[in-house]
C-alpha cells in the first residue's frame, strides 16, 4: 500500500514503528528529523499527491487533546477533539483538510500512550461531569483502522471512563473491529451520511450510501449507538427535494433508539482554506458559484443557508426527537 | 516539456542524442540545449554552479513545464557501478535544510539520500549517494516547480571497491546513463501525467482581450475576470462558449460581471446536481 514510510527520528524505535515498517517490508523507510520537514514545506501540491501518498510516522509533542470551538458540541459539560492521524484515505472535495495542509501524506501519530493519558487527565479532572472526546477532526476515525489499530487502543481506554463518551466520525464501512468486541455505551460512531448524487459527485474513494447504511445497521443490531452527521449540507438545483427524499430514507431504516445525536451543518470553509483548495481544483463547481464571504467564512448566501437549513432541520425533526438535533454553526 | 540539469559534457551526450537537443545560448559557463520535448542545461561540477545553470534555464524558458530532473552520476559505498537511483532525500554538507522529493509515480529505480559535497570524497556513507550538484539543482528548480515535479537521478560511477580516480572515463559515463534512458523518459512522463493543466478556453481568452480593450480595468478586475472565465470554460459546452463570449462583447463592466456571476451560479448549481462533470 506505501512505497514510502518517512520515520522521525524519535519515533524510530517505538513499537508502533517497529511493527508497522514489518508490515510493509517492501515501503522504503526515509529518515525525517521532524514530521513538519516532510510535511510542511511550501511548494507541494495537494492534489498530486493525493494519487500516491506516502505515510509518515511521528511523535505528537505539545497539547494533543483540545477543546472544541463554540458552536460544535453536542451537549455535554465539556467538549473536546484529537487527532492520531492527519489526513484521510478519502477524498472529498469539500474536505477542508485540503485546504489546510500542504501535503496529502498521512502522518500516524504513534505515541497514542500520551494521547490516553492526556485524556485520561481530562476526563478524571471533569469527574462529575460530562465530557466528549471527538476524534476523526484530521482524519477519518475508522478508514485506516486496518493499520493504526486506533479505534482498538482506544475503546480500551473508554471502556474504563464512565464520565467520558467517545466520537468515531466516519464514512467508513470498515467496522468489523468494533464487531468484534462488545458494543460501548460511551461510545458513539457517527457517520457522515449524504444523498447518493453528493456523494458520488463530492465524496470520491468513500464508500456509498447504501454501504455506509448497511455498516449502520450492522453495528445497530451489536448494540452501538450511532451519530448522524448531516454535514456539509450542500446547495444545488432541487437540493431540497433530494434532502428530504434522502432525509426520510435514511432515518427510516434507523430506529430512534439506536441515535445517540443528529447533526446539522451547511458547506462553509475560512477564507484561506476556500481559496486553497479553489486553486487545487479550479474545475470544480463545488467552489464556484452561490458562495459570499461574510466574517471571514466563504459560505451559501444567508437566504439559501437559511432556507437549506430550516427545511431539513424540519424534515431530521418529523423522524427524531427534537434532543438529539445540534446545529453546527 | 522536460527539463534537465546535468553537471557534465559526457552526461548530457545521451540526453542531448535522445531527444534531438539543439544548442540555444549559454549563460556563464552553463550551456543550453533544447528540442520540441525537451531542454536542457550543461551546469559543470558544484552545488552552486548546478543552482546557477537550474536558475539560468528557466529564465531562459519563462514558459518552463514542471518537470525538473538532475541526471548525474555519484558514489556509493558498496551498490554496483552503473546502477541507478532516485533520490528521496537531498542534504547538503553546507546546509541544515533537507529536500524531500514526492515521487508520486511508481519509480523504476530504487530511492536513496543523495548528499552534495563541497568536495570529491570516498568517505561513503551506508545507504547515500555523494554527489556534488543535487542540493543546488534542489534549491532552484523549486522556484519554478514543486516536490512532485523535480527529481534526482544518479548513476553510481564509484563505490570502496572502485574508487573515483582523477581522469573520469567518460565514454563509460555516458553509457551508464544511456542504459537508463528509457527508464528515465518513463519516468518523466509518467510523473507528467499528474501535472495539472489549468486552461482557459480560447473564445473565452479572446472575449476577455476584447472586453479589457474597451474599458478601464483595474488589477482586481482583471484577475476577477480571468479567473472567472477560466471557471465558465469548465461549465460551458464548447459551442456555448462561443454564443456566451458573444454576448459579453459590447457590455460595460458592470453588466459583464453581473452576467459572469449569475451564468455561473446558475450553471455550478446544475452541475453539482446532474453529476454531469
Ligand atoms: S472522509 Fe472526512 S476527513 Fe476524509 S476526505 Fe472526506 S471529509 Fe475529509
Amino acid at each position: 500500500m506505501f512505497e514510502r514510510i518517512y520515520v522521525e527520528d524519535a519515533i524510530h524505535d517505538h513499537p508502533r514503528t517497529i511493527d508497522l515498517l514489518k508490515r510493509y517490508p517492501s515501503a522504503e523507510a526515509i529518515r525525517c528529523s521532524r514530521y513538519g520537514e516532510v510535511f510542511n514545506p511550501k511548494r507541494q501540491n495537494f492534489r498530486v499527491q493525493k494519487s500516491n501518498p506516502a505515510l509518515i510516522l511521528a511523535e505528537k509533542r505539545g497539547e494533543k487533546v483540545l477543546r472544541t470551538p463554540a458552536g460544535y458540541g453536542l451537549g455535554a459539560d465539556q467538549h473536546y477533539y484529537f487527532s492520531h492521524m492527519l489526513n484521510c484515505l478519502y477524498d472529498c472535495r469539500y474536505c477542508f483538510l485540503q485546504g489546510m495542509y500542504r501535503s496529502s501524506n498521512f502522518v500516524l501519530f504513534v505515541n497514542y500512550e500520551d494521547f490516553v493519558s492526556d485524556i485520561r487527565e481530562i476526563a478524571n479532572s471533569h469527574s462529575n461531569e460530562k465530557c466528549i472526546f471527538f476524534s476523526g477532526y484530521d482524519c477519518d476515525s475508522l478508514a485506516l483502522e486496518s493499520l493504526t489499530g486506533f479505534a482498538n487502543h482506544f475503546l480500551d481506554l473508554f471502556q474504563n471512563l464512565p464520565n467520558a463518551t467517545l466520537e468515531l466520525r466516519t464514512k467508513s464501512v470498515n467496522v468489523s473491529p468494533l464487531l468484534q468486541r462488545g458494543a460501548l455505551e460511551n461510545v458513539v460512531v457517527a457517520f457522515t451520511l449524504s444523498p447518493d448524487l453528493v456523494a458520488k459527485s463530492l465524496e470520491f474513494k468513500a464508500p456509498t450510501l447504501s454501504a455506509r447504511l448497511r455498516a449502520i445497521a450492522k453495528l445497530i443490531s451489536a448494540g452501538w449507538k450511532i451519530g448522524l452527521r448531516f454535514d456539509p449540507l450542500i446547495y444545488f438545483d432541487n437540493c431540497q427535494q433530494v434532502y428530504q427524499a434522502f432525509i426520510d430514507e435514511t432515518l427510516e431504516q434507523i430506529p430512534i433508539s439506536a441515535i445517540h445525536s443528529t447533526t446539522i451543518g451547511v458547506f462553509r470553509s475560512p477564507k484561506t482554506i476556500f481559496n486553497n483548495m479553489k486553486s487545487l481544483y479550479p474545475e470544480e463547481p463545488l467552489f464556484m458559484g452561490n458562495l459570499q464571504l461574510s466574517n471571514g467564512l466563504v459560505r451559501y448566501p444567508e437566504n439559501v443557508e437559511t432556507s437549506l437549513v430550516e427545511n431539513i432541520t424540519k424534515r431530521v425533526l418529523q423522524h427524531i426527537p427534537e434532543n438529539l438535533l445540534f446545529q453546527q454553526k | 516539456m522536460i527539463h534537465f540539469v546535468t553537471a557534465l559534457d559526457c552526461e548530457a551526450r545521451p540526453l542531448i542524442r535522445r531527444y534531438f537537443l539543439k544548442p540555444c545560448g549559454s549563460y556563464g559557463r552553463a550551456r543550453f540545449f533544447a528540442s520540441e520535448k525537451a531542454r536542457l542545461v550543461v551546469s559543470g561540477v558544484g552545488e552552486l554552479r548546478s543552482a546557477i545553470a537550474t536558475t539560468a534555464l528557466a529564465c531562459r524558458f519563462p514558459d518552463s513545464g514542471k518537470i525538473w530532473l538532475n541526471v548525474g552520476i555519484a558514489g556509493h559505498r558498496d551498490a554496483a557501478i552503473g546502477s541507478g537511483f532516485i533520490s528521496n532525500r537531498v542534504s547538503s554538507d553546507n546546509s541544515k535544510d533537507v529536500y524531500f522529493p514526492q515521487i508520486v509515480a511508481r519509480a523504476p529505480w530504487p530511492g536513496i539520500e543523495t548528499q552534495t559535497l563541497r568536495a570529491p570524497s570516498t568517505n561513503y556513507q551506508p545507504n547515500c549517494l555523494l554527489d556534488m550538484e543535487a542540493y543546488g539543482f534542489y534549491s532552484a528548480a523549486l522556484a519554478v516547480s514543486t516536490l512532485e515535479f523535480i527529481h534526482v537521478f544518479k548513476v553510481v560511477s564509484d563505490n570502496a571497491t572502485n574508487i573515483a580516480i582523477k581522469t573520469l572515463d567518460k565514454e563509460a559515463v555516458s553509457e551508464s546513463i544511456a542504459a537508463h534512458l528509457e527508464q528515465i523518459e518513463f519516468f518523466a512522463q509518467k510523473t507528467l501525467e499528474n501535472h495539472v493543466i489549468e486552461e482557459t478556453s480560447d473564445s473565452m481568452k479572446a472575449a476577455s482581450l476584447e472586453i479589457q480593450s474597451t474599458q478601464r480595468f483595474s488589477e482586481t478586475d482583471k484577475h476577477w475576470l480571468n479567473e472567472k472565465l477560466g471557471q465558465l470554460s469548465h461549465l460551458l459546452d464548447e459551442c456555448d462558449k462561443k454564443d456566451f463570449s458573444n454576448r459579453l462583447i459590447g457590455r460595460d463592466k458592470r453588466e459583464v460581471f453581473d452576467l459572469i456571476e449569475k451564468e455561473i451560479d446558475k450553471l455550478s448549481s446544475q452541475r453539482l446536481y446532474t453529476g454531469n462533470r
